[in-house]
């Protein structure tokens, strides 16, 4: 996993990107709230298992792997359809996707990885294959942090402002 | 014009919250019993240490707890102070490791074969921390939960 300012970087240059005409506007909040879900919700629960579990011996391995599935697309999916339902019915559609979207988005950052001896599994539970494209070390986002973070504040500034423009032309 | 919401919608949600929460629970569970009880890791190998003698053992992101001289260590993460033969040079308890081994049936420890030290793991943590209580911070300016209606709504949708 890549650290989660990574990943809320990643999610909000995204969604600055230029768009064709006619796709509509991104969903801000909720692609980048899904871009921080996966670790909010599999690896923090199983790193505070894990801790409790060298106080507690008797907490069965079990409840340090159950969150896994939520880091893998099935999970990623059906996570999203279920938050989703804490959203208006009309907003629904537009919000589940782009929950999952921003999911496998971070999915997409963190394949960009390479482990030692062990990938991701993209395709669970029908195949336990992993994989991992390995094209950079599992810390080196640190390393990008200093670069990314200013390059996402001003492109979430340049965007703000455009679209600040483009209403007033509308109006 | 706004698009129904088709199977997401309220008329549904008796039906469909419950599928969805019974296939992430069933897909959970299948998965924390296929990581905990796949003929692989540590308490296998311990299991029948002579049969295991020589099995793989691929230990990613486990924490440094104790070095024991300089041919020794331990390392913790699903299993505490699990024992491991390898050059310690360098390497300091609180450090996060990554270790390819075979596991030593007679001396019933794991002979270390690859390690990767991970030099910038807790800035990487710190950069989580980080991220969340930014996220934490920022998530009223982006969400809003309406009394009225139950239901969260979006404050930041676009730019």
């Amino acid at each position: 996993m890549a650290d989660l300012v990574t990943h809320g970087c990643v999610a909000v240059l995204w969604t600055c990107l230029p768009r064709p005409p006619g796709r509509g506007e991104p969903r801000v909040a909720t692609f980048v709230l899904g871009a921080c879900l996966p670790d909010l919700t599999s690896r923090v629960p199983a790193a505070a298992a894990t801790v409790a579990r060298w106080r507690w011996p008797a907490i069965p391995e079990e409840a340090i792997h159950v969150f896994g599935p939520l880091h893998m697309p099935v999970g990623i999916v059906l996570a999203s359809l279920l938050a989703a339902y804490a959203f208006g019915e009309h907003e629904r559609p537009a919000t589940a996707r782009a929950l999952a979207a921003g999911g496998l988005l971070h999915l997409a950052v963190d394949l960009m990885q390479r482990h030692l001896g062990v990938g991701y599994l993209l395709l669970y539970p029908f195949s336990t294959w992993d994989a991992e494209l390995g094209w950079i070390g599992s810390e080196d986002t640190v390393l990008a942090v200093p670069v990314l973070l200013p390059l996402t504040l001003c492109a979430a500034w340049a965007r703000r402002r455009a679209a600040r423009r483009a209403a007033a032309r509308g109006a | 014009m706004r698009q129904g919401a088709g199977w997401l919608a309220d008329r549904h949600r008796a039906r469909v919250v419950p599928v969805l929460a019974v296939i992430l629970l069933g897909v959970c569970g299948a998965y924390a019993r296929h990581a905990a009880r796949a003929p692989h890791g540590w308490d296998w190998c311990l299991q029948d240490p002579v049969a295991r003698d020589g099995a793989s053992l691929v230990l990613p992101l486990w924490t440094v707890t104790g070095v024991d001289g300089p041919r020794r260590y331990r390392i913790s993460k699903q299993v505490r102070d699990l024992p491991v033969a390898g050059d310690t040079a360098g390497l300091t308890v609180g450090d996060t490791v990554s270790v390819v081994a075979r596991f030593d049936g007679t001396a019933r420890v794991a002979r270390e074969e690859r390690r990767e030290v991970h030099r910038l793991r807790r800035w990487k943590e710190a950069l989580g921390l980080l991220g969340v209580v930014v996220g934490g911070a920022l998530a009223p300016m982006a969400f809003r939960w309406d009394r009225a209606t139950r239901r969260l709504e979006e404050r930041w949708r676009t730019w």
